[in-house]
Order: structure tokens, then sequence, then C-alpha cells
């Protein structure tokens, strides 16, 4: 949990000071959460000051600080009665002269805690940006925009202050806003609560990669959120969630009042920010789309789900995932990972998934559960061998690959996927021996079917609808999309094509650790051709309409292949 | 391949409730540029290089429980709308609740704001009328709440319906928002206040 604190080494009383230090003050922290255990903070005070700098300076400290929401764990609400203050950490803190120039920047401690040096008796104030920036290796640049005012940044501002004397003490806090039966104030807070669960976060990925560099991350948080899908400048963003086009990352958040808030939903921002290390550290080859406990999903989906609410369990410490809504924010959601009871469990469900990813990393003994590798294997082989192979990530890939990398711990990840009924011993990432079918006999296994590349023909359906287990749903259930694999001994032209009944539509899609080609024609019969290196490839194929809104239904093709090898 | 518009983000919907049907129908709203597009890319035969594609994580895990297109509703001032909601189970549910409250409007009398149903089947519909009526230009909301209840627990989903009235624009435009400041690194703000103490004595 983000309140069990690390040791903080003291700071000298140059550790935090402005600008010119700046680069040795970031590495200094760096090296500090690294070496903290993944849970920053600490309620150290400031160094008492003895040497304030040179005659005629003054030393002005302090702590910068948020007002924390809890949640209440028996009505999954929020608790505005045990509102706890929190320090801000790692924030870039700037000291503003009295027409508003900047003097100094830095950045908060992992207490909170900051120092300035100005001339004896200026006139000052300070301002706390929602921001997490640093540069070189190990690198982040996490921002909490306003997306319904123009993207701008959060920041508190502090009102004027002489600095007079040798030294003087000055906090700066972000209240809730709360005043008593809802925001009546400004939301001051709620970017800096958000910005907390990412930094917490981070320290978890630096003890795994003290270098990381984390690609630039924009988190959209406004009041006006709400669960509406429509103008994101307006609010109407859907819901809470995580998006990337090309090397631009975007987090969006819900904050509106009485409707739907997350800033307090420390999960949420976790399970978001989990997307976000999959997709830029690791890769995902999720679809989106919707998803919720009991669905059998395409394996992507659900994989890319239960990591996440595995993910956040790990990063906070807690099993429990609330989301709060409603009037007064007083109803909600609970999803415990720790529950290993699961509605139609298996490889596709996203249910199955987060119980198992979380039962690798803890400490309890549950059940099967008798293992604990902790938060650094687990996300070295998300960003290592999961993250290269040939295999959709899925849980069968991503379990195949932390046993290659923790083979002392094989036998009990694979008790524990067994447990999820999903298969175990003698699979692959490949899925190879899995017998789960979710009661489809037909059109669900094998998860990959081999696709031979001289001229055979091999048949396989795609599936979509609302009537399980005859179909699961549309656009990212289970066996809307199926999967072949092939493999080539030599560079050459591979042609494949789909042939599906009048009216059909097959798409194809060539993957390799990654999209690599897409075919998708208006027609009843496609074609994919390309130049490929030899090796393994995966061929995703689907009936159009049944990944839309108006699903045709079981739709079988017959998919056959050639290589050329000139 | 564009995945933007091929790779859609769910589009959860609005709602309502009270009939009962059953249809295979999920219908995604179009309305935020992310859905189902009908247009697509030539097949291609170039050399294969990997594609950069946009990625949209699914958001939050929902319920069972799928919004078949509710749309926007458009009611002029004053006026009577019904706000007409269907739901479809996707899987068994032995229980749903549905709450409903609004924002910019009023529900009307008799029309229900909080009810159950119970013993769902997976594939049916479920269909609620909202009468409301919008009570300011610009952009009013019919906001539910859904809870089902099962084995696993309670599990909440909501959703904001949006009602135009008049020209939400104009609306849009006039609604006040925090000041900017742009700060010296070209770093555009919006400043909140702080709450800070007053300088106090210099340390020992």
């Amino acid at each position: 949990m983000f309140d069990r604190q690390p040791v903080t080494t003291k700071s000298t009383p140059r550790q935090f000071a402005g600008s010119t230090c700046r680069k040795v003050l970031l590495l200094t922290v760096l090296v500090t959460l690294a070496a903290c255990g993944g849970s920053g903070g600490g309620d150290a005070t400031p160094t008492p000051v003895t040497d304030p700098g040179a005659a005629g300076d003054t030393l002005i400290t302090g702590k910068a600080t948020y007002d924390l929401v809890p949640q209440v764990n028996f009505d999954n609400s929020l608790n505005y009665n045990s509102i706890r203050v929190q320090p801000i950490r790692g924030a870039t803190v700037e000291l503003l002269n009295s027409a508003g120039s900047l003097l100094e920047r830095a950045t908060t401690s992992a207490s909170g805690d900051y120092q300035f040096t100005v001339a004896d008796g200026a006139n000052v104030r300070l301002r706390v940006r929602a921001e997490l920036l640093a540069a070189g290796s190990p690198a982040w640049d996490v921002k909490v925009i306003n997306n319904t005012n123009n993207g701008s940044l959060y920041a508190i501002e502090g009102g004027e202050f002489t600095a007079a004397g040798a030294a003087v003490t000055h906090d700066i806090h972000a209240p809730s806003g709360w005043t008593g039966s809802g925001y009546g104030q400004t939301r001051a807070a709620a970017p800096f609560a958000v910005l907390d669960v990412i930094y917490t976060g981070m320290q978890k990925v630096l003890m795994a990669s003290p270098g990381v560099v984390f690609p630039p991350l924009s988190i959209n948080w406004s009041p006006d959120n709400r669960p509406t899908q429509g103008d994101e400048a307006r609010g109407e963003i859907g819901t809470s969630f995580y998006r990337n086009v090309g090397d631009d990352s975007h987090i969006f958040l819900l904050g509106k009042e009485n409707v739907d808030t997350d800033e307090y939903d420390r999960h949420i921002v976790a399970h978001e920010w989990t997307h976000y290390l999959e997709n830029r550290l690791g890769r995902s080859d999720s679809l989106g789309g919707g998803h919720s406990s009991g669905d059998r999903l395409d394996p992507r989906v659900a994989f890319g789900e239960g990591l996440g609410y595995a993910f956040a369990g790990a990063i906070l410490d807690n099993p429990n995932t609330i989301d709060t809504l409603g009037p007064g924010q007083e109803q909600g959601s609970n999803i415990n990972v720790e529950d290993n009871s699961i509605l139609n469990p298996g490889w596709y469900n996203e249910g199955s998934v987060q119980a198992a990813i979380y039962d690798f990393y803890d400490s309890a003994v549950d059940g099967p559960d008798t293992v604990e590798l902790g938060f650094v294997p687990l996300f070295d082989v998300l960003t290592g061998q999961f993250a290269d192979g040939v295999a959709l990530t899925t849980i069968h890939a991503y379990a195949t690959a932390l046993k290659l990398a923790n083979p002392a711990a094989a036998v009990a990840i694979d008790a524990i996927i067994e447990n999820q009924h999903i298969a175990s011993e003698n699979t692959d990432a490949f899925a190879r021996n899995e017998t789960n079918d979710a009661d489809n006999a037909n059109d669900v296994l094998p998860i990959y079917t081999a696709l031979p590349l001289d001229g055979r023909t091999v048949n396989l359906c795609s599936i979509g609808g609302n009537l399980p287990p005859a179909s699961f749903g549309t656009y990212n259930k289970l066996s809307n999309r199926r999967f072949l694999h092939f493999e080539t001994m030599a560079p050459g032209t591979v042609s494949i094509t789909a042939t599906g009944p009048n009216g059909s539509d097959p798409d194809l899609i060539l993957h390799r650790a990654g999209i690599l080609q897409v075919a998708e024609s208006v027609s009843a019969t496609e074609t994919l051709s390309t130049v490929l290196e030899a090796g393994r490839y995966v061929i995703e194929i689907y009936e159009y309409s049944n990944v839309t809104d108006n699903p045709r239904g079981r739709t079988c093709f017959g998919i056959s292949a050639t290589v050329n090898q000139e | 391949m564009n995945r933007q518009t091929r790779w859609q983000p769910l589009c959860r919907t609005a709602v309502a409730v009270l009939l009962i049907g059953v249809s295979t129908v999920w219908v995604a709203a179009d309305v935020d540029g992310l859905s189902e597009n009908s247009a697509k890319r030539p097949c291609s035969d170039a050399a294969a290089t990997k594609l950069t594609s946009p990625v949209r994580s699914p958001g939050k895990a929902s319920i069972p429980v799928k919004f078949v297109n509710p749309g926007r509703f458009k009611a002029n001032l004053g006026e009577q709308v019904v706000v007409s909601l269907t739901l479809l189970a996707t899987e068994k549910i032995a229980q749903l609740q549905v709450q409903a409250t609004t924002e910019n409007a009023r529900i009307v009398v008799g029309s229900v704001s909080d009810t159950s149903f119970y013993n769902i089947p997976a594939g049916e519909q479920v269909t609620l009328d909202y009468t409301v009526q919008p009570q300011t230009d610009g952009l009013s909301y019919v906001n539910v709440f859904l809870s089902t209840h099962s084995g696993q627990g309670k599990r909440m989903a909501s959703y904001s319906i949006p009602v135009e009235v008049g020209d939400i624009r104009g609306a849009v435009a006039t609604k006040s928002v925090p000041d900017l400041v742009v700060a010296e690194d070209g770093v555009v703000l919006e400043i909140m206040r702080a709450r800070d103490t007053s300088p106090t004595p210099p340390r020992p």
C-alpha cells in the first residue's frame, strides 16, 4: 500500500535545491526510489537547516501535500470523514517571485519535501505542478492534464509570502474541495491523488529496471469527465481507459461527481497504467472492446484485462479493487483478485488471468497457490520473453515465458494455472494440449491451427452473437477471431487465401510479435501475400460482420497457403 | 490497417428498462469517431513491416449487460422527452437493479427511477423508459447506475445519457472554465488555489 513507507534517506540541505542541482537531485531521488523496495514516500521531516547558504540568503523549506479520500471496503464508497493528508511525491515544485516569474524549480522528495534558497526579504510564492519529470536514465514524463480545458496541466499555487531571515518553513496543500455534502470547492487534490498512484507504480518498475526510460504519458482527468461516449473535450469519455496512438500515450479518467469519479479509485488508475506498461514497455495484442466478469473473451483481451487488475493489486499491495461511483460516491463495485472462484474459468476469462497472475506475485498461500515470485520476475517476463515472442499475448504465452525464466517455480505456476482450468503441463505459448473449449466443441479449439504451406486447405469458423456457448458476443469475444500458425524455413513470398460462402467477408491479419500486414477487402475471398523472412508466424482470421454490431454468425472459411522461395 | 476505425473501443452507451424481448442485437454507439467503419483498406502486397497501431484499453470492467444503442436525445426547453434505454443480458443475471438521476432536468412523476429485475436469462433484453423534462438550455443528462448481484458479489456500472436542448455548442462555449496561465517554459497551466501556511518563524 502507498502508506507503507520506506525509510527515507535524510537529505542534506542542498539535496532538494533548485534547478542548478536538478540533475543530481533527480538521480538522488531515483536511487532512493530504486533502493526503497517499491513503496516510497515516508514521513521523514525535512532535515533541520543550520546552513542556509550565503549570507543574505533565506532557505525556504516545506512540504507539499494533498488530501487522499480513502475507500470503504464494506460498501465500496469513498469516505469523506477520513480524509488523510499525503505527501505529493516526486512532483515539480516552483518558486515564483511576486511578478509570477520563475525563480527556481525543484522536485519534491519521497516525503513531499522541497527547499529553495532566495535572497533575504524576497516576496515569493510556491507552485506545484501535477507532473513527474526526470531526464536521463531512468527517465519519466507524466502529466495530469485537463482534457476539458485545452489539455492544460494542473498546478496548485499558494499565496505570496516574504522569505525573511535565515530560514522559513512554508507548506503547500492541495485540498479535496469536499465541503460536507459535495465538492463545493475546487478539487485540487484529485490530480495529485492520480499522480501518486503512478509514482507508486514507477517505484515497482524501478526495482526491476533501474535504468528504465518511461515513455511520456498524459493523464486526462476533469471534473466533467463522465460515462458518455462523445466529445472528449466536453468530458464525454465513455469510461476510464488507456489509449496510445503512435508515441502518444494517454490515460483518461472519470471525474464527474455524483456519477462516477476515479481519481481516488487507486486500483482503477493502476489498472489503466498497467495497460500503458504492457503497451509501451512490453507488448499488447489486445483489441479493446467491452468486457465484464464471466465473459468468454478473445484470449488477448482476457490477458490484458486480467494483467491490469493483477498488477494493480501488486503495485498497491492490495488485491481488492474498489470502483466507487453513484450519488455522493457512495456505491461501487469490488473485484478481489485473490478470489479464485471464477465464473466460466479458463484462458479466455479475465478473472482467471488476474487470479493466476496475482497468485504468482503474492505471498499469501491460498488454494493451490504456494509460490511468491514478487513483482520483478513478472515485469521482467512481461517486457522480455513474452513481449518478444511470436505467439499472441495470452496467458499461455505469459505462463510459458514465466516458467522458462523461473524454472524452480514451474510446478507451482502449473498448479495455479490448472486451478483456473487452463492447460499447464506439456503446453507452450501456442497452447498446445489446451482442452478447455468453453463448452463449444466445434469452434474454440485448437487455439492455433497449423497452416500447411503446400496449398492444402484447412477449415476454421468465426462465430458471433450472444447465445453462449454457440457464440459469446461480438468484436472481442471468444472465437470471433480464429488463429493459425505456420513456419517458413527460408525467405520467400507467402500467399494466403481465405474463402467463405457467398455474402461472407473474411479478413486476415499477419502477426509476428506485432501486426505485420492486414488484408481486409470486401469480398468472400481474401488474399494476403507478402515477402517473409524464415520463421514462425501467426494468422488471425475473422468474419468481418462478427466483429461489428451486426454479426452474420457462424461463418466457416477454407484457408490455404503457399510459399515461393526464390 | 487503420485500427482506429476497425478496432473499436467498446462504446458503452446509454440505457433504460422495462420490457422484455429476446434479441441478438448489440449495437455500439458510433459517436466518438472510433467505432466501426465500413471503409476497408485494400489488400496490400507490400513487404512485411510492422505496423504501428493505435491501442485502446477496454476501460473498467463492466457488468454482463450491454447497452443497445441509446444514442443521444434531443428536446426543447421545458418539453418532456422519453429517454428509452435497452439493456441486453449477456449472462444469466439473478438481480439487476437500475437507478437513475438527472442533471439539469427532472424525471417526470410516474417515471421509474429505481427498479429491479430478477432472473434475466442470457440473451434477453430489458427496456426502460424515462420521461424527463430538461430545465436548462444545453446538455442535460440522465445518469443510470446498474447493479448486478451474483455469486461474485455486487458489480456496478454507470452511464450518462445526454439530452440536448437547443444549441449545445453555444451552451458549452459559454460555460465558465478555469483561467489558464502560460508558464515560462511554454506549458499551459490550470492553476488551482492551494491552502498554504503563512510564513513561520525560522527554525532553530
